[in-house]
């Protein structure tokens, strides 16, 4: 086989393997969307077809009957506020740990970083009982401080290791001038970290939007229920309406799939800094 | 501080300001909690008061609902109904609704209301003796006084569904649930595939069960489908079975812990169903199916027989004319237990802190006995297919389901011998769960031994802390 | 300007919010995860926890599920070693080959990535369902033979969730050594192109030594993050048929919130817990080494 031939062969095989995963990875995706607009006899009759009609009742029904409506909001609401708190205490923790000195620096730092080892399960028995005790439930404050502690490890390390990498000479400038330590991290710091921050802010986001077992501990009331629950909920009673729960189904991926199309850069990064341990 | 810094600290506060009166106005449970103490010791120190709140010139009261009576649910249009009623007669009253049709929800949303203490003022939990560990811990009320004032109740509901509401014979005295609803468990068959299937009648034994089962295969269609992904449905074949093999004196035996799990008789009715899985009489994938494909499948014609209950009656509206109804068949070497039969009742229960708040517990004690009423109880019959729980409420036939027809006349002739979920006499609640795993156990390959040891076993630890 | 950093005032100020949030509510409840570990309680909020010594962590040693469970989890580790990184680390290759369109294959095989795993879980569920898109598709293609009740066979069921598992995984580890190679220093791609290594030569000679760190590092992801599975396994099967499919965590929601033991429920968690340092250690030490040695 000469080189051309190779050449060619090699290009196809690519292209082959490639539309493979292709179909494998989207493929789902499509069907969701081609199923919601289907009627339930539909999806079972003729399921790989492209509907000719839309039928959007089952999204009526999903936003009515699921309210996965109020649930969006819900979701919405923690995961902004825990990412606003999330970065707003690690940055302010970081920058203890990365420019400030003070006994006892290298323990705190391994303190913050060992909490990456926890697994979430591991406190909800005490969470429980906590509720119990304390009559927390349904309580969205307490949740959101909850979702921000367990989210401190990685966003902590992630913008400590980058306020390290900063060259200190703007801040020492700004010191002799006369700046406080609170001016300069907030007027030089900060702005530096900016990506670091972004790229907390996506990844916070997205855990928390995506949380079930937390959601499911804590939050009793239908009202304040977050998206992964309300989902959940929502097919367990409706199991055999098909066509409402690929709706609701399209709708709860909405939000982290946009995000991903607008920002794709950043969202990768985000997720992926979870590797760079 | 700088200005940045300000800046920061002020959108801080607000976010936390914003959730804490989210919460607060999301009428989150622990603000709740609180403000009923206050206004406990409110109405006990300001005694003046209590005469104009007599008037229902509206103190702030919220009646909390959690029951089965949801979305899909045959009860729904008849419990708004009836909320309706009571919200037109005390405007002033709230009443916050919580119902849920999904029995993971419901028991999830039970539990964990158990678990912080705040448990709803009506709940529809089901179950006899396994109300004891929330009767004994305060979680519901006893009803007996409330009863006994209220002679519209004691006299006209069916004293055999209030005894098993009383729960002396498990140690606990007093009475802790009203009967709303009776159900009774059948076999609901497709006439015109048994027709196509040269089936003559319906079976009464179970070598004729056979026979069916066998005809229907050879005309292509699945006996009899189970959606055996909602546990639950294996669970009531096997009371069934209980019943027919060993009478329901078997399942109060087992849960005074006369009697075992791991006794031969009950050991055979797990074998018994195990045989039917084998025989093909549930068809391949029913393990794979849920309750509510189940029903779909009986809709469309694709198996032919249905064991449920007499909810079911409400949903099979459309097709009432082709359905009938047969008892669970009996055994021909066990013809003594022939008329032992399944009866569910359901029942509300009220919550354990209205000892508290005599107030609002007349209002909430008179919202539950709506649902006993003799007019809700026809609608009941009528627009819903369930049993009367009262003995005074008359029906016209023309106005009822065939099918309830056909199962009160059952009811009237055929049954002497009543017992509700086998499971549900045994003081420990996670009994459910603990059949409902064995027994799919039982048909995804263990034996009917080892099921039911791991029944009796874990039985035995989950009692051990009560 | 040392005497600022100093600064006793500022270093509360900037650490104690985080700190104390931190702290309280998520070491805190590890301790008392341990401690809970040592009590009997059923959840209800009026009845007392009773001291029962070590008798919650005797029962979950010998409880038969429990081994079921670590023995699930163990193959969930192995099986998504050797699916979810070979076949992200091939699709890395394939794209760093840079042909057309690339970029936008590799857009879409993240997209699994950022669904959140409930819905993961639901989506799958719905295709595996007996009566399925999967079996139809089967049915389709004449594969009748293979169409099962997927996630209620006794051979299939963990595999599979397991494999879907790997479906949302892929993207992850592609990206990351996708990165990585495009780390590799051109010229150290042209000399090996000279001296004849091209197509799996290449890959096992050059592109793997060269990206040894961030192969160590998605071992080590894999293994912390299947630990803590819930999400997937609960939304699937909830850990059924009887307890067939349970991981750890399920495991542990069960006997806490369904058979309503929370002392037996806290040891899991614990166990859990020892289980992720034990793990977390030994794969960052093998990073550590590894690093050394570059």
């Amino acid at each position: 086989m000469n080189d051309h031939t190779r050449k060619i062969t090699k290009k196809i095989i690519l292209y082959l393997v490639s539309f493979f995963f292709l179909f494998i990875f989207i493929y789902p995706l499509y069907f969701v969307i081609i199923s919601s607009i289907k009627t339930n006899t539909e999806i079972f009759t003729s399921p790989f077809k492209f509907p000719s009609e839309f039928h959007f009742e089952n999204y009526k029904t999903a936003i009515e009957i699921g309210n996965i409506g109020r649930q969006f909001l819900n979701s919405m609401f923690l995961a902004i506020v825990t990412l606003v708190l999330t970065a707003l205490a690690a940055s302010m923790v970081s920058f203890a740990i990365s420019r400030l000195r003070f006994k006892g620096q290298g323990a705190v730092r391994v303190y913050f970083v060992m909490g990456m080892m926890v697994p979430i399960q591991s406190i909800i028995v005490p969470l429980a009982w906590a509720i119990n005790n304390f009559d927390i439930r349904d309580n969205y404050l307490i949740l959101i401080l909850l979702f921000t502690a367990s989210h401190m490890p990685l966003a902590t390390f992630i913008i400590t290791g980058s306020m390290n990498s900063l060259p200190t000479s703007l801040e020492e400038a700004a010191i002799i001038d006369g700046c406080s330590i609170y001016k300069v991290f907030t007027r030089i710091v900060l702005p530096l970290v900016k990506p670091a921050i972004a790229t907390v802010g996506i990844f916070v986001f997205m855990y928390t939007w995506n949380d079930l077992l937390v959601s499911m501990v804590f939050i009793g009331k239908a009202e304040l229920r977050t998206i992964s629950v309300g989902l959940l909920n929502f097919v367990g009673a409706r199991k055999s309406d098909y066509g409402a729960l690929m709706a609701a189904i399209f709708i709860a991926i909405l939000p982290p799939l946009t995000m991903y199309l607008v920002l794709q850069e950043n969202v990768v990064k985000g997720l992926t800094s979870g590797a760079n341990k | 501080m700088s200005k940045g810094m300000r800046k920061k600290i002020a959108v801080l506060l607000a976010a936390v300001m914003a959730s804490a009166g989210l919460s607060a106005c999301g009428g989150n449970t622990g603000a709740d909690g609180g403000q009923d103490a206050e206004s406990k010791t409110e109405t006990k120190t300001d005694e003046a008061k209590t005469d104009s709140e007599k008037e229902g010139s509206g103190e702030e009261i919220t009646i909390r609902l959690l029951t089965r009576m949801s979305g899909a649910d045959s009860g729904t249009k008849l419990k708004e109904e009836v909320l309706q009623e009571f919200q037109e007669k005390y405007p002033d009253i709230t009443i916050q609704d919580e119902s849920t049709n999904d029995s993971n929800s419901f028991t999830n949303q039970f539990k964990t209301d158990v678990a912080s203490g705040n448990v709803a003022d009506i709940i529809q939990w089901p179950g006899i003796s396994i109300m004891k560990e929330y009767a004994d811990t305060g979680v519901f009320l006893d009803l007996t006084d409330l009863i006994a004032e209220t002679p519209d109740i004691k006299d006209n509901v069916d004293s055999t569904l209030l005894d098993m509401m009383e729960l002396s014979s498990v140690g606990t005295e007093g009475t802790y649930a009203l009967p709303i609803n009776n159900q009774m468990e059948v076999f609901y068959y497709n006439k015109e595939l048994f027709q196509k299937a040269g089936i003559e009648k319906a079976p009464e034994t179970w070598d004729e069960f056979y026979d069916v089962c066998d005809k229907l295969k050879e005309s292509g269609v699945t006996p009899w489908v189970v959606g055996a992904t909602n546990a639950w449905r294996v669970v009531h074949i096997q009371t069934g079975l209980l019943y027919k093999m060993c009478g329901v004196e078997k399942a109060k035996e087992l849960g005074g812990r006369k009697a075992k799990w791991t006794d031969e008789d009950v050991v055979e009715t797990i074998a018994f169903i195990q045989d039917l899985a084998d025989r093909g009489i549930f068809g391949e994938d029913y393990l794979g199916l849920d309750y509510e494909t189940e029903k779909a499948m009986f809709v469309s014609g694709q198996t032919a027989m249905s064991f449920d209950g007499s909810w079911r009656i409400a949903e099979l509206k459309d097709m009432e004319d082709n359905v009938g109804v047969f008892r669970m068949p009996y055994f021909t070497d066990r013809e003594e237990f022939k008329d032992n039969d399944i009866a569910y009742p359901s029942q509300l229960e009220l919550g354990g802190h209205l000892k508290d708040e005599p107030e609002k517990l007349k209002y909430v004690w008179e919202l539950a006995s709506m649902f006993a009423s003799k007019e809700t109880q026809q609608r009941y019959a009528y627009d819903c297919g369930n049993i009367p729980v009262r003995n005074d409420v008359e029906l016209e036939t023309d106005k009822m389901s065939p099918l309830l027809a056909d199962l009160l006349t059952i009811k009237e002739n055929d049954v002497k011998v009543w017992g509700s979920d086998a499971w549900a006499y045994d003081t420990v609640a996670v009994l459910e769960d603990i059949v409902g795993e064995a027994f799919i156990g039982a048909l995804t390959g263990m034996t009917a031994d080892e099921a039911a040891e791991q029944i009796q076993s874990r039985l035995e630890a989950a009692g051990s802390g009560q | 300007m040392e005497r600022i950093r100093r600064n006793k005032k500022a270093v509360l100020c900037f650490l104690m919010p985080g700190f104390l949030l931190y702290t309280v509510l998520l070491m805190v409840p590890i301790g008392g995860s341990l401690v809970m570990s040592f009590f009997k309680w059923n959840g209800i909020k009026n009845v007392p926890m009773v001291f029962v010594g070590f008798s919650n962590f005797k029962a979950v040693i010998t409880d038969a599920m429990f081994w079921h469970s670590i023995k699930n989890i163990m193959w969930f580790m192995v099986l998504t070693l050797c699916t979810q990184l070979p076949i992200g680390l091939l699709l890395a290759v394939m794209l760093s080959e840079r042909f057309r369109g690339y970029r936008f294959f590799k857009f879409a095989y993240f997209v699994p990535q950022v669904l959140s795993t409930t819905v993961i879980g639901l989506l799958w569920y719905f295709i595996l369902m007996p009566t399925g898109v999967l079996n139809t598709m089967l049915q389709g293609i004449g594969l009748d033979s293979l169409v099962k009740s997927w996630l209620v066979d006794k051979n299939t069921a963990m595999t599979t969730i397991i494999l879907v598992n790997t479906w949302c995984g892929i993207g992850f580890h592609m990206t990351v050594s996708y990165a990585a190679i495009s780390g590799i220093p051109d010229d150290v791609v042209e000399a090996a192109k000279l001296d004849g290594a091209v197509g799996l030569k290449k890959v096992f000679h050059i592109i793997i030594p060269m990206i040894w760190e961030s192969i160590i590092s998605s071992i080590v992801v894999i293994v912390t993050a299947v630990l803590k599975t819930f999400d997937l396994v609960y939304v699937m099967t909830e850990g059924g048929p009887n307890g067939l499919t349970d991981v750890p965590s399920t495991l542990l929601y069960k006997e806490a919130f369904r058979y309503n033991d929370f002392g037996k429920a806290s040891v899991i968690g614990v166990y859990i817990f020892i289980l992720s340092v034990i793990f977390t250690v030994i794969s960052l030490r093998i990073t550590k080494r590894e690093r050394l040695e570059y």
